[in-house]
């Protein structure tokens, strides 16, 4: 008889799908900068106004954390 | 710009947390450099662990680190590594993941700079039950908590609750298939547990706080950042991270001692920076957790805080 899943597994709902790209749309990384521009300007993607921020793990809160796997 | 750096940015090239504190350090005028894990073999290194000096040829630039110019590192990398079945196992994929890895952990060998956090320190705070006994020994109150694989604990933490909170001893996140599954606080009914669904791996099991506020609590050195998370004004139910799409987030004052032990907590791990989450209710805050690694950057929005300019003041302050 095979086991119950674990509370932890089945309790476990939120769900997205992978992304190909974790990259943000319409922006390009300057490696020497250290930043995401917003393509073809010198314009940091966090100092946009009202930029949306791509989503991450945990419903555009939290990654830190959960990337301790990486 | 001076080549040498005076902050070193150890990150993930997606972690939008560290193109924050970016903006803050130029905004200053403070040499910097990133290096994201994806971009290691990109790049050339040199680092001599005699004389404690690393060269990194970056995109056609040179870069010289060294005790001599080197303040503090901004370290937002793994302190140790999980296995994942579902991650590509060849040989090649494995020998980049796991030797950049430490060699990024390696530059703990800049041992004159102000490390965000220490990788070690990180290691020990990361472990909730030392969390608990460190929050309890300060002061703060803490939910009554077991950690278990049985559901013997029960009467233990929930007394006459008809509730309990289960979460997992560590982040809960898998992947399956081409989905990415997470797994929040639960609150459960007392009798809905079972020890079959448990006895394979420990959870946590706490005391269910019902009608509580949830307070964000970012200690950035010496400076605490407190705010109150609601949802049309009102506190949310279960995890808030559940509701975080809706949530308010407005910047509040903690009691003075409430503070302090946050600020002592911090220390008391051998941290810089730690971000906490407490629960408010009916007057008494108590503690849940704090995160090493915690997000903040949202808030620099979304609470009108400027803890990137915090942060950006503790690395550029040094050790």
């Amino acid at each position: 008889m095979s086991k119950p899943a674990h509370f932890l597994i089945h309790t476990a709902a939120s769900a997205r799908r992978l992304q190909a790209s974790l990259a943000p749309q319409g922006c390009t990384y300057d490696p020497v900068l250290g930043a995401w521009l917003l393509d073809g300007t010198a314009v940091l993607l966090v100092e946009i106004p009202d930029r949306s921020l791509p989503g991450t793990k945990k419903n555009d809160i939290e990654t830190g954390e959960d990337q301790k796997g990486e | 710009m001076s080549r040498d750096p005076e902050v070193l940015i150890l990150g993930s090239r997606y972690d939008l947390t560290c193109d924050f504190v970016v903006a803050a350090l130029l905004r200053k005028g403070v040499p910097y450099l990133r290096l994201n894990s994806e971009d290691l073999p990109t790049a050339d290194f040199e680092l001599d662990p005699s004389a404690a000096t690393l060269t990194v040829d970056l995109a056609g630039h040179r870069f010289q680190v060294s005790d001599r110019n080197l303040r503090s590192v901004l370290y937002r990398r793994p302190t140790f590594l999980r296995l994942n079945e579902n991650k590509t196992s060849d040989a090649r994929s494995e020998l980049l993941r796991v030797h950049w890895a430490t060699f990024m952990r390696s530059l703990v060998l800049f041992e004159g700079a102000g490390w965000v956090n220490h990788p070690s320190q990180t290691y020990l705070a990361e472990h909730k039950a030392v969390q608990i006994r460190r929050a309890s020994a300060l002061g703060f109150s803490v939910p009554r908590t077991r950690i278990a694989n049985t559901t013997a604990p029960i009467p233990a933490v929930a007394t006459t609750d008809a509730q309990i909170v289960v979460k997992g001893l560590d982040t809960v996140l898998f992947r399956e298939l081409e989905r990415e599954v997470f797994g929040f606080t639960q609150f459960v009914d007392v009798a809905a547990l079972s020890d079959d669904e448990l006895q394979a791996a420990p959870v946590i099991m706490q005391q269910a706080l019902q009608d509580k506020t949830d307070l964000r609590i970012t200690v950035v050195g010496e400076t605490v950042f407190a705010v109150e998370i609601t949802r049309g004004g009102q506190p949310i139910r279960g995890d808030w991270r559940c509701a975080s799409r809706d949530a308010e987030y407005a910047p509040t004052r903690l009691p003075r001692e409430v503070e302090n032990r946050c600020l002592a907590l911090t220390k008391s791990l051998g941290l810089r920076f730690g971000a906490i989450d407490l629960a408010l209710q009916d007057g008494r805050y108590y503690f849940l957790e704090i995160n090493p690694t915690g997000e903040w950057a949202w808030l620099v929005d979304a609470a009108g805080l400027a803890i990137d300019q915090a942060v950006a003041d503790l690395l550029i302050a040094g050790r």
